[in-house]
């Protein structure tokens, strides 16, 4: 409870600054101007009555009737202590507080997070107020009717303490005022809920790139797992912060403090997590100017800027690529949770979760190389402007060298020879606003790798199924992915001609948000390190065979696999049984090394052609795999009752093919049969439900009216699925089998 | 709590009818009752008794019932046979692309009407009923004949019948045509129902006798059937085959089993209604609906 609160306060906190330091100021330095006064005089009046706090209630009936003198007192008692509490810590921090309280402007335009928010917050507060203005007419009356029915003598008694008492109670309005922000951090919660889920599914609409929304978050998400405990408190600490400077933080402390005393440390630090995601790792990496451009700062840079980061980030980049990520919009980074852990059931229902850790952390880019002899060729793979690290910018220079060298006896060959897949990490994933992002791999003078364009190209987010990461069809509709995938496909010969010329060859990576998402802005997202993986900066490269074997063989750690897919629609079908995926890691070793891959990571390249697997995960694979419309339509056809969630259409059907297997046990491929299973399968499932009970049988073949609610129940008592039928399935099933109907039996 | 308290019975007579006004003869009605005649008289004011509203405005009296389907196991199928009848435009029963009346205001026609009653005999739910249709006037049956809509094909069959003397249109509009035509229509309705009536009371008498002998055996099961004694065990559905040589007396049920195993054979999978089925003892071809309908009227009369 404490600590929801306290993160309702801290969120509000967040956009309402302005008044906040003004209300500081008060506490502090007592300097007490008209502006502040004005505050108090207003706001007072809405402060108490929504918190939840017990004090705070006994604290509004007191203020608004101002005639109990014990309860005043008891509660100037408690603000007392509270002020206690917050005076502590008020004293270590008014130090650095100080010079903020000497140009308040330059604090509120530092706390100022964004105008939207706080546009919003605004709107919300004036709304609340008038609520809470309301509100008290209704305290104050109920007060005054209890009151004056006790004893209208006491009256004129109690009265007088509260007049004594207003030194105090300045203190307490002033502190109080937070109290209606709480009421408003409720509805900005809501406001905020909403807006993140629409700018989510927004997003993901709009680009079609819903895997990608979702590892930003995901990563996000682990980050914060991996560091529950952050030092962030410790005021001795000299820490540097994204969304707040050190100053606005203890001041955010110092008034979470006052408002919960008994609070903790960790639940004091488990806020400012909430605020600042795990962002205390990244100092702790001593990447301190870098923090500057973490999170919404970062994000609402320039491109131009990160680049001085590069440089500083390339000291971590052998340790982790994934840790000097630090570019998150604010509204990426406290982007919704949830969304998040939906996603991880739907991967790992997919299946093929095991290979996802594979991907995780390489770079993934995969190109369909062609020689072209006599040219330098630049391959772009990562991205400067959103300080992709030079480390791997440089690894990725070494790789494609080293193949080309390899492979430059291949030149005579114009066919495609080499597809380097390098696997954009994580970090890379997670700039979403930057459009910009490439990587670029120079060829120095070697012509042999002809890196094809973005026609070939594919980048794979990490943690996720290959499957899952061309086509995210678990949610939108399949058009937006087709665009994302077939092209790339169709483009592949013609892009290579442009390719030729150009010399230079830039490929987007894919996980580029098309859009910038505005929406995006206000809403609060988490922050949070990913992991450390040693294989970060692998690439993954799709060769012939020919040419592995041509390889080094201390650069060929394991010569791959063939390429076992059935592509349908791609061109490099002839070719694409000569191909194998290997892994170069050069971000260590500055050679290439190559890593065995899954045989289920091949289908990566793959669009998702409809394997003929019946395992139950490739099933559930199919099924997730359709469209919410698809499924709508589905379930509308085979006779189900509408659901209103994709995971309850899917339950929906996945029982309903389950409870049909069993009745049809000679149907045994179970996936076609799921995903095929009628209207009549279903009609022949109730029948047979009623056949095993004679007595409503005879009933039935006397054509005896039969009430539609009894039937049904009837049915729900042998087979529990029936709940999920639609009664007008069950209807159109009595007409067929010439059960008569009846609405009742009145 | 009906089934507890009334148990189910195959009605003796309940029909949908189509009555045309006399005097307009572009007016029609459509309505159900378990008795046409007592209906048709209370539709023309003649029986005071019942409620007629529709059919008493604008002096579209007397009535005609030029043609009524029968043989409705049940009232609630009656009703909605003729609340379908009555909402051609928009019915479940006829399917969207079969529809020969779009709008509420459409179809007034007799053609419409025959039509839409073709439409919903067709209908699976109501094919099962083996439905019989009657007609009463000469007009009506060549419109039926023709059947303006192609409703009716060799694979699907009414079972209809213009009554002997089915009646002209009326010769003129004066008072005493109007009546004189009134009361042969009610005379030809008459006939049809007290015919249907007294068949099927011959054949069920004629079954009360065969079970007045005490008890008897299944001819399947070869279990005891007593409907002569007081216990309710003994006294479960029956069926009678309609061959009076034949008299073999089965459980309903067996029956129904019996039925289906062998309906299972020819259709493919196994439904809860058999529609007919031969007599095990002499295979003549027994309807199912008639087979309940003295069953139930049976257990009704003796068997409880």
């Amino acid at each position: 409870m404490e600590l929801q609160r306290a993160q309702r306060n801290l969120k509000f906190l967040q956009n309402g600054d302005s008044i906040n330091v003004t209300d500081h100021i008060n506490l502090n330095g007592e300097s007490e101007k008209s502006c502040s006064l004005n505050i108090e005089t207003q706001v007072p009046e809405a402060q108490f009555s929504l918190s939840s706090d017990d004090d705070s209630m006994s604290k509004q009936e007191n203020k608004v009737t101002t005639q109990e003198t014990c309860m005043a007192k008891e509660v100037i008692k408690n603000d007392m202590e509270m002020n206690k509490d917050a005076n502590t810590i008020n004293s270590e921090s008014n130090s650095i507080f100080q010079p903020d309280l000497g140009d308040p402007e330059i604090l509120e335009k530092n706390i100022l997070i964004n105008t939207q928010i706080q546009s919003r917050l605004d709107d919300a507060e004036e709304e609340t107020n008038l609520k809470l203005k309301l509100q008290q007419f209704k305290y104050a009356f109920k007060d005054n009717d209890s009151s004056g029915s006790l004893n209208n003598a006491n009256i004129a008694t109690k009265r007088r303490p509260a007049i004594r008492k207003t030194s105090a109670k300045k203190k307490l309005k002033a502190k109080s005022t937070r109290d209606p922000k709480i009421i408003k951090n409720i509805t900005d919660f809501n406001i905020n809920n909403y807006e993140r889920s629409r700018t989510v599914s927004l997003l993901k609409q709009l680009s079609g790139k819903h895997k990608k929304v979702l590892d930003i978050i995901k990563t996000q998400n682990e980050g914060n797992n991996n560091k529950p405990f952050n030092s962030g408190i410790n005021k001795g600490e000299v820490a540097s912060f994204d969304t707040y400077s050190e100053q606005e933080w203890k001041h955010i402390m110092t008034l979470l403090l006052q408002k919960f005393p008994h609070s903790e440390e960790t639940d004091l630090n488990e806020v400012q997590k909430f605020l600042y995601g795990s962002d205390h790792n990244l100092i702790s990496v001593d990447n301190q100017e870098t923090s500057q451009q973490k999170l919404w700062t970062a994000s609402q840079l320039p491109p131009e800027l990160s680049d001085q980061s590069i440089q500083l980030e390339q000291e971590t980049r052998t340790q982790n690529t994934q840790s000097a990520v630090n570019f998150l919009s604010l509204s990426q980074v406290m982007d919704d949770k949830s969304e998040i852990i939906k996603d991880e059931e739907s991967i790992i229902t997919s299946g093929d979760f095991s290979t996802s850790q594979e991907y995780g952390n390489k770079l993934e880019v995969q190109k369909t190389s062609e020689n072209l002899p006599g040219k330098s060729i630049e391959l772009t793979v990562g991205t400067r402007v959103n300080g992709f690290s030079l480390t791997e910018h440089t690894a990725c220079k070494h790789v494609p060298a080293k193949v080309d060298t390899r492979c430059g006896n291949s030149k005579e060959n114009d066919r495609e020879d080499i597809s380097v897949v390098s696997d954009t990490t994580d970090e890379t994933s997670v700039f979403a606003l930057d459009p910009y992002r490439y990587v670029f791999i120079e060829n120095e003078d070697k012509p042999a790798l002809t890196t094809d364009t973005m026609g070939s190209s594919q980048f794979f987010t990490p943690n996720t199924s290959p499957l899952d990461g061309i086509i995210d069809l678990t949610q939108e509709s399949f058009k937006a992915v087709g665009s994302l995938i077939s092209p790339l496909k169709v483009e592949n010969s013609e892009t290579t001609a442009v390719s030729q010329i150009s010399n230079q060859v830039q490929v987007p990576a894919t996980r580029n948000p098309t859009i910038i998402p505005q929406k995006n802005l206000t809403t609060p997202l988490k922050k949070e390190q990913e992991k450390v993986d040693t294989e970060s900066g692998a690439i993954r490269v799709k060769l012939l065979q020919e040419k592995v074997s041509e390889l080094d063989s201390e650069l060929v750690l394991c010569n791959c696999h063939k390429i076992e897919v059935n592509d349908s629609e791609g061109e490099e079908i002839e070719l694409d049984d000569q191909f194998c995926i290997a892994y170069i890691q050069p971000a260590h070793l500055h050679k290439t090394v190559y890593k065995p891959d899954l045989a289920t990571g091949i289908n990566i390249n793959e669009a998702p052609a409809a394997s003929s697997t019946t395992s139950p995960k490739k099933f559930s694979e199919i099924i997730m795999s359709q469209s919410m419309k698809e499924l709508r339509q589905k379930l509308k056809t085979v006779g189900l009752k509408p659901m209103k969630t994709k995971i309850e259409i899917i339950q929906s059907l996945q029982t309903a093919s389950q409870v049909l297997s069993i009745t049809t046990p000679d149907n045994n491929d179970e996936h076609d049969e799921a995903a095929s299973f009628t209207k009549m399968e279903i009609f022949d499932h109730l029948t047979e439900l009623i056949q095993s009970s004679p007595d409503f049988l005879e009933r039935i073949y006397t054509f005896e009216p039969i009430p539609l609610n009894e039937l049904t129940e009837k049915l729900f008592s042998v087979e529990p699925f029936v709940s999920q039928i639609d009664e007008m399935t069950i209807r159109e099933w009595a007409d067929v089998q010439g059960i008569c109907l009846r609405n009742d039996k009145k | 709590m009906s089934q507890k308290v009334q148990q189910h019975q195959f009605p003796h007579f309940y029909c949908c009818y189509l009555l045309q006004s006399i005097n307009k003869r572009q007016s029609f009605y459509i309505g159900s009752s378990p008795n046409p005649v007592r209906r048709l008289r209370q539709h023309n004011g003649k029986l005071t008794v019942g409620g007629a509203y529709r059919t008493k405005r604008d002096g579209s009296r007397p009535w005609e019932m030029i043609m009524l389907v029968r043989g409705f196991p049940s009232k609630i199928a009656a009703l909605q046979f003729e609340h379908a009848w009555q909402h051609g435009y928009q019915t479940h029963y006829i399917a969207e692309k079969d529809r020969i009346v779009k709008h509420k205001a459409g179809g007034r026609t007799l053609h419409h009407k025959t039509a839409l009653m073709k439409l919903l005999l067709r209908h699976e739910y109501f094919q099962r009923m083996n439905l019989a249709v009657e007609i009463f006037n000469i007009k009506a049956w060549e419109i039926w004949k023709q059947d303006k809509f192609m409703i009716e094909n060799e694979t699907f069959k009414i079972n209809v019948q213009r009554s002997e003397n089915a009646l002209e249109e009326p010769k003129g509009k004066t008072v005493d045509i109007l009546m004189d035509h009134s009361d042969e229509n009610l005379k030809v309705v008459e006939s049809i129902y007290t015919k249907v009536i007294e068949e099927e009371k011959k054949i069920f008498e004629l079954f009360e006798k065969k079970l007045t002998t005490g008890v008897v055996q299944c001819g399947i099961c070869e279990m005891k059937i007593d409907y002569t004694c007081e216990e309710q065990n003994l006294k479960p559905y029956i069926a009678f085959c309609n061959n009076k040589d034949c008299g073999i007396i089965n459980h309903l049920r067996c029956l129904h089993r019996y039925f289906l195993d062998d309906e299972q054979i020819i259709v493919g999978k196994r439904n809860l209604i058999p529609r007919s089925g031969k007599c095990p003892n002499c295979d003549k071809i027994c309807k199912w609906t008639t087979l309940v309908k003295f069953s139930t009227r049976m257990k009704i009369a003796h068997g409880q």
